[in-house]
């Protein structure tokens, strides 16, 4: 187009605006909205290239035989600017419509807002919706779910998710930060660290230490959304006991000096494990009632019981005291729900008569009052134990379930040679996606295609997601999390607070998330997977064959994550009936059951669900637990001999008990509806989810969503 | 012998996971009592070689901590013989597996008998626990450790065979965080 040709074009054109008003056209408008994608975007145009795209767009216009509408122009301004700068086309895109499209993102909210304020939130049973903080934190996380699924999300995913074949979890907070870690407390306070501004010189004794470690752990875990696992807590905290015995011993010789060395140590020995004791109640009480910035009561793990040093054994065996005392008044004690306890089982060490085989007894009587802890073999069969037993390295799970798949030292995803080793310590994931298995075979059967093409289809959409993910967060700078990225908490978090966080990137994991496997064997065939179970296991080893293609063509280290539905158990249902109706053992019951178990209604023993479950062990490395219920908790036999069968099994083992508490009387029994001793209905009820436990009642009033209300009173098994 | 049902991997009825023999036939007619069916010794089924295999293919598995017997009343008088032959034949097959016996009789009432009835001594020589008495409503709370009971002992048989009186199981605990329960070992 000549100069000539584009001046007659310009004055014959009339732009038809959305109320009917003709408009003449305006190239400067163009240029003001062109440039408010590209700051969005990050990008500056060159005058050439708003230039330029005018041009294309009045080209694009000299083709009309009609006067175009707003929206043409729109569409014209599009194809231009995909010529001139695609990023700035994709964020001009993102806009167009925006006066509609944020309307409702903002109406979304204020309801959110409002249904908060008034009604309360019961999506997750770690945050109590009554408090300012956490109605605050909602209400940003309704936001942010907005613009994530907006700005973050193609159209065809969010439809996806909406139809429910996908799930992407916590949508509101992954474009903000990781998922879960194993953070390295123990390199965090190795000579010193910074903090909020603030050096903390490393403790010099066990108080201190478990002090530091608790605002260590409350700043950090808020800089995530997944849960905090402090790995091998027992021997992080181990030269800390022995600096504060060598200070008691020393301060009882200053008084008395002809004391004997074993009436000193005597002494000595007696204070520090006082000090543990108040130091982990301590951390009871601050992880349970202080709030963390994210606003709510951050997912804390510890994992310990294999330090051999005798100050490890004490810290394992005083943790375990104190839990399972409880905290509260004299008489009225409940067990807290941080950290999650998770006992780190070694046969050798043990079993009866073996060096530490007292840590295990104590950790069983504190199982029977408290449920907690929870049991990760480390010499059975499977994964975990391989890391175990060939590197003596533990893959601590990452707060309630997570595992991570190993990194090599020097190999990265394949060990280079014998002597390369794992690390899984100081590592993280960055998000898990969950497939609705179910949904998708009916999808296959409704269209008439193969399961599997079908399967790949959202197999691949997970991928690109996490390849997305992957990429967006490695432009975050080190200065968003200092002490995993900058402070050491993170494998090779020892950046500059400006620094991207690419390269501790590659040591992370992305999770696969499977649940619903009951009902996709009931959809397959009719059956539960207590009565089958063939096809479950045919689509999860494929599932495994696939993802195992992606990570070594993506070079990012996938998991598979049983996943623990806690709000989704009800909402897969409600997605799957809204698509395919109501099926008979698919979707007639309130929630579906997590991952691989058994439904908690079936009529079998625990030996029976150990073998049943047993057999999805190997096909789900990236996430899983297994437990057993108990009706009585004071049979220490029996639950000795399930813990000890798992153990052989190479499973993470938990103990299931309907904890019950009266807070009028101080009553506590299994499975109350109310009190049997003075009958208040004021009780307190702890239930296991899945890989962690949940208040189910305070004071009477129910914590959670009424899907798994209802899961939790259909339970014979669980 | 008839009985009602056979139980596995059941912690309710004595300690670690049990095979539990739910035998016909009881005398006692407690009022309350959970299990009327049971009263019956011609209900349920025969107690034959097939029921029997079913008992020791449990305790041949290594969680099987051992055998409870229960019903009904195993010592119910007609049960007598034929329980008597399945404790002496698991005595001598699973000499590390406990066996418990469930009886609405006392301790005391068992005593005098014992001395006319062959049966009934074969039993209370080579069982290893006798939970005894009658269920009693009035006596009945929600946290007794495996009796309905609070009149229902769990005697340690083989203690109380030794001493010639009723030694009770079952140890008491202390909640109490106490300094002499950190126990290490100096590797």
């Amino acid at each position: 187009m000549n100069q000539k040709q584009k001046e007659k074009l310009l004055k014959e054109i009339k732009i038809i605006k959305r109320n009917g008003n003709k408009q003449p056209f305006d190239a400067d408008k163009i240029k003001v909205a062109i440039r408010k994608s590209a700051e969005r975007a990050m990008v500056t145009l060159t005058d050439d290239a708003e230039d330029e795209v005018v041009e294309l767009v009045l080209e694009l216009l000299s083709t009309q035989t009609t006067d175009p509408k707003v929206s043409q122009i729109h569409n014209c301004v599009e194809a231009a600017l995909e010529k001139v700068n695609p990023l700035v086309a994709k964020s001009y895109r993102e806009y167009r419509n925006y006066k509609t499209d944020f309307v409702h993102i903002l109406d979304k909210v204020y309801k959110k807002a409002q249904a908060l304020s008034y009604i309360g939130d019961k999506e997750n049973s770690n945050t109590d919706s009554a408090l300012v903080s956490t109605q605050r934190s909602l209400t940003y996380g309704s936001l942010n779910k907005e613009l994530y699924k907006k700005f973050f999300l193609t159209p065809v995913e969010v439809e996806t998710c909406a139809d429910g074949y996908i799930y992407v979890h916590d949508m509101s907070a992954r474009r903000d930060a990781i998922n879960c870690c194993l953070c390295d407390v123990g390199n965090v306070m190795k000579g010193g660290f910074e903090m909020g501004n603030l050096w903390y010189n490393e403790p010099k004794t066990l108080d201190t230490a478990f002090d530091v470690m608790g605002d260590v752990i409350l700043s950090t875990a808020a800089m995530q959304y997944g849960g905090f696992t402090v790995p091998e807590v027992d021997s992080i905290l181990t030269p800390y006991a022995k600096k504060s015995y060598e200070a008691y011993k020393t301060e009882y010789f200053n008084i008395k000096p002809e004391a004997t060395e074993e009436e000193a140590g005597e002494w000595a020995w007696k204070k520090v494990v006082r000090e543990c004791e108040q130091g982990y109640q301590g951390i009871e009480y601050k992880l349970n009632s202080v709030g963390s910035s994210r606003g709510d009561y951050p997912f804390v793990a510890f994992s310990f019981g294999v330090e051999l040093d005798k100050f490890g054994q004490m810290i394992t065996q005083v943790m375990l005291q104190t839990h399972a005392k409880g905290q509260g008044k004299k008489g009225f004690r409940k067990p807290t729900l941080f950290p999650k306890l998770v006992f780190l089982y070694d046969e050798n060490l043990h079993s009866e008569g073996a060096l530490l085989a007292e840590n295990f007894n104590q950790a069983l009587k504190c199982s029977a009052k408290t449920m907690y802890p929870d049991y990760l073999s480390l010499t059975g069969e499977g994964y975990v134990p391989e890391m175990y037993k060939k590197y003596g390295k533990i893959v601590s799970p990452m707060g309630c379930r997570a595992f991570l798949s190993p990194y090599y030292e020097k190999g990265g995803y394949e060990p280079a040679g014998k002597n390369d080793k794992p690390v899984f310590v100081g590592r993280f994931n960055i998000g898990a996606v969950s497939l609705h298995l179910p949904m998708i075979l009916a999808k296959a059967r409704e269209e008439q295609k193969d399961f599997y093409e079908v399967l790949d289809y959202y197999l691949e959409m997970v991928r690109k997601i996490h390849i997305r993910t992957y990429h967006f967060l490695a432009k975050k700078k080190a200065s968003t999390n200092p002490i995993g990225f900058c402070e050491g908490g993170f494998y090779g978090g020892n950046l500059k607070s400006y620094d991207n966080i690419e390269p501790v990137l590659k040591y992370a994991t992305a999770s696969f998330g499977i649940t619903a496997l009951n009902e996709l064997q009931a959809l397959y065939n009719g059956k539960s997977i207590v009565e089958d179970g063939a096809f479950v296991i045919e689509v999860m080893e494929y599932i495994n064959k696939k993802i195992q293609e992606f990570k070594k063509e993506d070079q990012i280290m996938y998991a598979i994550y049983g996943t623990p539905a806690e709000n989704l158990c009800g909402l897969q249902i409600k997605q799957f009936k809204d698509k395919y109706g109501e099926v008979k053992g698919v979707s007639d019951r309130a929630y579906v059951s997590n991952s691989f178990h058994c439904g908690v209604w079936e009529d079998i023993n625990g030996i029976q669900k150990q073998d049943l479950e047993g057999r999805f062990w190997g096909l789900f490395n990236g996430g899983k637990i297994q437990y057993v219920r108990y009706n009585i908790g004071y049979n220490e036999k029996a639950l000795r001999t399930y813990i000890e069968r798992a153990m052989k099994k190479g499973f993470y083992e938990g103990v299931n008990l309907a904890l019950s508490y009266c807070n009028a009387c101080g009553h506590q029994e299994l499975n109350m509806e109310s009190c049997v001793k003075c009958g208040s209905d004021d009780l307190t009820k702890i239930d296991r989810m899945n890989g962690y436990l949940s208040y189910s009642r305070v004071h009477g009033d129910t914590r959670l969503n009424a899907p798994k209300m209802i899961e939790i009173s259909e339970r014979v098994s669980m | 012998m008839r009985y009602h049902n056979i139980t596995k991997a059941d912690m309710m009825n004595g300690e670690g996971l049990r095979v539990v023999l739910w035998a016909s036939g009881c005398n006692h007619k407690c009022p309350g009592c959970h299990n009327q069916v049971t009263w019956d010794p011609s209900d349920g089924l025969l107690f034959d070689e097939t029921a029997k295999e079913e008992l020791l293919k449990e305790l041949d598995q290594s969680y099987c901590e051992g055998i409870t017997l229960s019903g009904g009343d195993p010592l119910y008088p007609l049960n007598r013989e034929s329980i008597a032959k399945l404790v002496t034949e698991i005595r001598e097959k699973y000499p590390t597996k406990t066996i418990w016996c469930y009886t609405g009789y006392t301790y005391e009432e068992i005593k005098k008998e014992v001395k006319q009835d062959k049966d009934l001594k074969t039993i209370m020589d080579q069982i290893d626990i006798l939970v005894d008495g009658k269920f009693i409503v009035k006596n009945s709370f929600t946290d007794l450790k495996y009796i309905g009971s609070s009149n229902q002992r769990i005697i340690d048989m083989k203690k109380t065979r030794e001493s010639g009186k009723v030694i009770i199981y079952l140890e008491t605990e202390n909640d109490e965080f106490n300094y002499e329960d950190i126990v290490v070992c100096h590797s």
